[in-house]
């Protein structure tokens, strides 16, 4: 347990930082606003109990919050989405109870993990470009923003799984 | 007692829940970029230092460019002082000057965090309270218009781009003289609107817009962009436009914010009216 607390943290350090000093430069056609902090959501343990999960969302919403100058879109967002990973965990897999289970190619297989990754960051770039427009007579451009963002987020994490996830099982 | 605890017990998920998303919600009424709110500044404080110490290393991948936009400015500059103009006539007129004041003042400001893919945009400037820069004024690039102050800092200020859903600026055909209001879409960073611009004055593609100065906070005649395409709509009698904005705002890193020397007197103004309704 202590392990993993110890790596939930890096993680956060990472991620959050890879995000904010990188991803949050690459303004890529206007259009799509890479979210990799999603991952670490994806990433919590399931050992973790759920109110841990849920302020590990929070706090990471809040981090990504502070650097986006509008308060509090991605904190409701990460909230949610760690609030209902659980239940999204396992329509896609069977053996999520596992303590050392993490989201991965590797435990999941990639089909599985590929509807899991798609199915979250789906909802959560939904949530969030629908309260950052918060006006449905852009429709069409607000579907084309959430299509463009949850690709490039779904491709940046299958990517990091691909690099990251493997190396840490050889440890 | 006993049951609460077992009520809570039972339910606390729900309770942190609805608290955390609750604590979300309140940040978002906040509505960002409102000024006052002690979170929000102690937010742009923190991730002003974080941005100022990464621009630090990123600054140096622009140079060439920034010292491109830089000398063509100067070139434009020095193009407009006295000496660069010859005397036409021999009689000289000395009158004492008191024709003209100074109304603007500009300060130098760098960019330290921006984006430009969201539907409402911020810029966020290295400059705040301790330089003199206050909330709503405005803030201009070499090529044009970029947006407004809506909060600053002691050492950092947030800019409300063009490129907002909130973003209404009155502006005008610099040929016809033909005013207009100015939005952002949110389709394009480089594509704005404008709407109720009268048809009745012959629009050509590629005239250029500028501030018209009713909006108090913009100085008059600032570039915005040059218009694209254009269609009369009928049955209002305006044009529907799109324009290119002037300036390239994915390129850039030193901006000037405007501060107006005679706001005090034209807020006092403009309160009289309000005290007399």
């Amino acid at each position: 347990m202590s392990r993993t607390i110890f790596t939930t943290i890096l993680e956060f350090i990472l991620i959050a930082l890879v995000q904010i000093l990188l991803l949050n430069n690459i303004q890529l056609f206007g259009y799509m606003e890479p979210m990799l902090y999603i991952w670490f959501i994806i990433l919590l343990p399931n050992n973790f109990p759920k109110w841990l999960v849920m302020i590990l969302g929070f706090l990471m919403g809040f981090t990504m919050d502070m650097f986006s100058e509008q308060l509090g879109f991605h904190t409701a967002t990460a909230t949610f989405i760690a609030t209902i990973k659980p239940m999204l965990l396992s329509w896609f897999t069977n053996h999520f109870d596992n303590d050392t289970f993490v989201p991965s190619t590797r435990e999941m297989g990639f089909a599985n993990f590929l509807g899991f990754v798609s199915t979250i960051v789906l909802l959560h770039t939904t949530i969030f470009i629908c309260i950052d427009t918060f006006s449905f007579s852009e429709i069409l451009q607000m579907l084309l923003r959430i299509l463009m963002s949850s690709l490039v987020s779904i491709l940046l994490i299958l990517i990091s799984d691909a690099l990251f996830m493997k190396s840490k099982n050889i440890n | 007692m006993n049951n609460l605890v077992r009520f809570l017990k039972r339910y606390y998920f729900i309770f942190l829940f609805l608290l955390l998303e609750g604590v979300a919600i309140y940040l978002i009424s906040q509505n960002s970029y409102h000024q006052g709110s002690a979170i929000v500044n102690v937010a742009n404080n923190i991730s002003g230092s974080v941005y100022e110490q990464c621009n630090k290393i990123t600054k140096y991948f622009y140079l060439a460019s920034v010292n491109e936009a830089l000398s063509k400015e100067n070139a434009l500059l020095r193009s407009q002082i006295e000496d660069s103009y010859v005397k036409y006539t021999d009689k000289e007129i000395h009158i004492e000057d008191t024709v003209y004041k100074q109304r603007f003042e500009f300060i130098e400001a760098k960019v330290i965090s921006k984006s430009i893919n969201k539907r409402n945009n911020y810029f966020m400037l290295d400059k705040g309270v301790s330089n003199g820069v206050n909330k709503d004024m405005c803030v201009i690039t070499p090529n044009g218009l970029l947006g407004l102050v809506v909060n600053s800092t002691s050492n950092f200020s947030l800019v409300m781009t063009v490129l907002h859903q909130d973003s209404k600026i009155a502006v005008k055909n610099k040929r016809t003289q033909a005013t207009g209001t100015m939005k952002w879409s949110g389709k394009d960073y480089r594509i704005g609107q404008i709407e109720e611009m009268p048809s009745s004055l012959v629009l050509k593609k590629g005239d250029t817009l500028v501030t018209s100065g009713y909006s108090r906070n913009y100085p008059e005649g600032i570039e915005v962009g040059y218009v694209k395409t254009f269609e009369k709509d009928q049955s209002s009698g305006f044009y529907n436009i799109e324009f290119e904005f002037s300036a390239d705002y994915n390129k850039l890193e030193y901006v000037y914010v405007v501060k107006n020397l005679f706001k005090a007197e034209q807020d006092l103004l403009e309160n009289s009216i309000k005290d007399n309704e």
